[in-house]
């Protein structure tokens, strides 16, 4: 078991993290550790999303990756990033349509706030990765990918946000909480403590 | 329940401090810019348009870096170095130092009177000395949930506290580096300082206080008193 990287997206849908850690034991396949490729469930595009993501990633793990194994805020522009929230923003729609609430008496009613209805996403797995997923009432989004047979990450999720988000990035009085786009979470408090977190986890080693 | 409370009220003070120095670069600024401006309507009563040119790229210059949830206010060396600011966020703790000096002194005796303690009543035993205890222990388990972890004094009015994981500091970071760090929260220091000062003021102290950052999160405060041991 392994997890694979993690990935945190603001409320104007730019992704503001990214991380993500070297597989322990390289396998065939898992070179990119996207949860889009040998997809064979999900996407359309997934011929393109590999070629582009690996060229950007040999360009940029030369250039700014010096805080352990792995790339850090590298990929948070590319379509990696961009198709990883775009399916967490669908599934979390489906999700909701689905699920007509008892005391509401037109589930079709579109002024519903997706947010507001308990139908959450939670996870979603392919044959070779599972997406951990986590909504805050303010609409931060975070999501851990790992392999399909890990463990339920949803304390770690919370443990992310409540603790480390909320200390290093909310508590931090020299660190922006409204993110432009191009700025990302990237102050040493923050990238560290979540990777030792992370790192520490059963469910990273195991 | 009351854990909660207390963080809630831990959190208080966090954002407290973190609001206050950019509050007080904006009046500092603000009060800067209202200066130029009356200079100007002085010399050219009549040039109205110039004078509204004036007024207009004012406020245009705070807007530029100057929006929610940002600290592009805070890049700018000169703001945080600035001594009508650091003043200003002295002055902010010094009277929050005087109330909470006032609250505790009054909690603690009347602690002491409700469980019918024998401890000595802290009016009658103040003297210098046991007012830097009273800092070290309750103050500073009351403000940031932590005692101070040292107290030297060299016995003629100067006092060294240290706190070797100062809660008010300890959660910032820049993304530039250490060095960086520490120079920004160099301003925000001013704030303890102030609170400690305003404490002494009110027990009838008087004192000159500066913060130094000895090793990230640990802070000294260092203290030269005027009274007479």
């Amino acid at each position: 078991m392994a997890i694979y990287s993690c990935w945190i997206f603001n409320r104007h849908c730019n992704c503001v993290y990214s991380r993500e850690w070297e597989p322990k034991i390289p396998t065939a396949g898992s070179r990119l550790f996207s949860p889009f490729t040998n997809n064979s469930s999900t996407s359309t595009s997934t011929n393109s999303t590999t070629t582009s993501s690996s060229t950007v990633n040999q360009t940029a793990s030369t250039s700014k990756n010096e805080l352990g194994n792995g790339l850090t805020n590298v990929s948070n522009q590319n379509d990696k990033a961009k198709l990883l929230f775009g399916a967490i923003f669908s599934l979390r729609n489906i999700a909701s349509k689905l699920y007509s609430p008892k005391n509401n008496h037109d589930p079709n009613d579109e002024s519903i706030n997706p947010n507001s209805i308990s139908n959450y996403l939670t996870t979603f797995s392919t044959n070779n990765y599972r997406v951990h997923y986590f909504e805050s009432a303010s609409n931060w989004k975070i999501a851990l990918i790992s392999d399909p047979k890990c463990q339920d990450l949803q304390s770690a999720l919370n443990f992310i946000y409540v603790q480390l988000f909320n200390d290093f990035v909310v508590k931090n009085a020299l660190s922006q909480i409204d993110f432009d786009e191009g700025e990302y979470i990237d102050n040493p408090a923050f990238i560290n403590g979540l990777d030792n977190y992370v790192t520490s986890l059963p469910a990273f080693t195991s | 329940m009351s854990s909660l409370i207390s963080e809630v009220n831990a959190t208080c003070l966090d954002l407290l401090l973190i609001e206050m120095v950019p509050l007080a670069i904006r009046v500092t600024k603000d009060l800067e810019n209202e200066n130029v401006i009356t200079k100007e309507e002085n010399f050219e009563e009549t040039d109205l348009i110039g004078k509204l040119n004036i007024k207009d790229g004012a406020t245009k210059e705070l807007n530029i870096d100057d929006k929610h949830g940002r600290i592009d206010l805070l890049e700018d060396q000169d703001n945080l170095g600035n001594n009508d600011v650091i003043y200003r966020i002295e002055s902010y703790g010094y009277n929050i130092g005087l109330r909470v000096g006032e609250l505790l002194n009054y909690k603690l005796n009347n602690d002491e009177f409700a469980n019918g303690l024998n401890r000595q009543n802290l009016k009658l035993n103040m003297d210098i000395l046991n007012i830097m205890k009273f800092i070290c222990r309750d103050i500073w388990k009351n403000l940031y949930g932590k005692q101070m972890d040292n107290l030297r004094t060299n016995h003629r009015g100067a006092f060294v506290l240290i706190d070797h994981n100062f809660k008010g500091i300890s959660k910032m970071n820049s993304a530039k580096g250490e060095e960086i760090t520490n120079e920004k929260i160099k301003t925000y220091l001013w704030f303890p300082c102030g609170i400690i000062r305003g404490i002494l003021s009110s027990l009838g102290v008087d004192s000159s206080i500066q913060a130094e950052i000895t090793q990230f999160p640990g802070v000294s405060f260092n203290i030269q008193t005027k009274m007479q041991t």
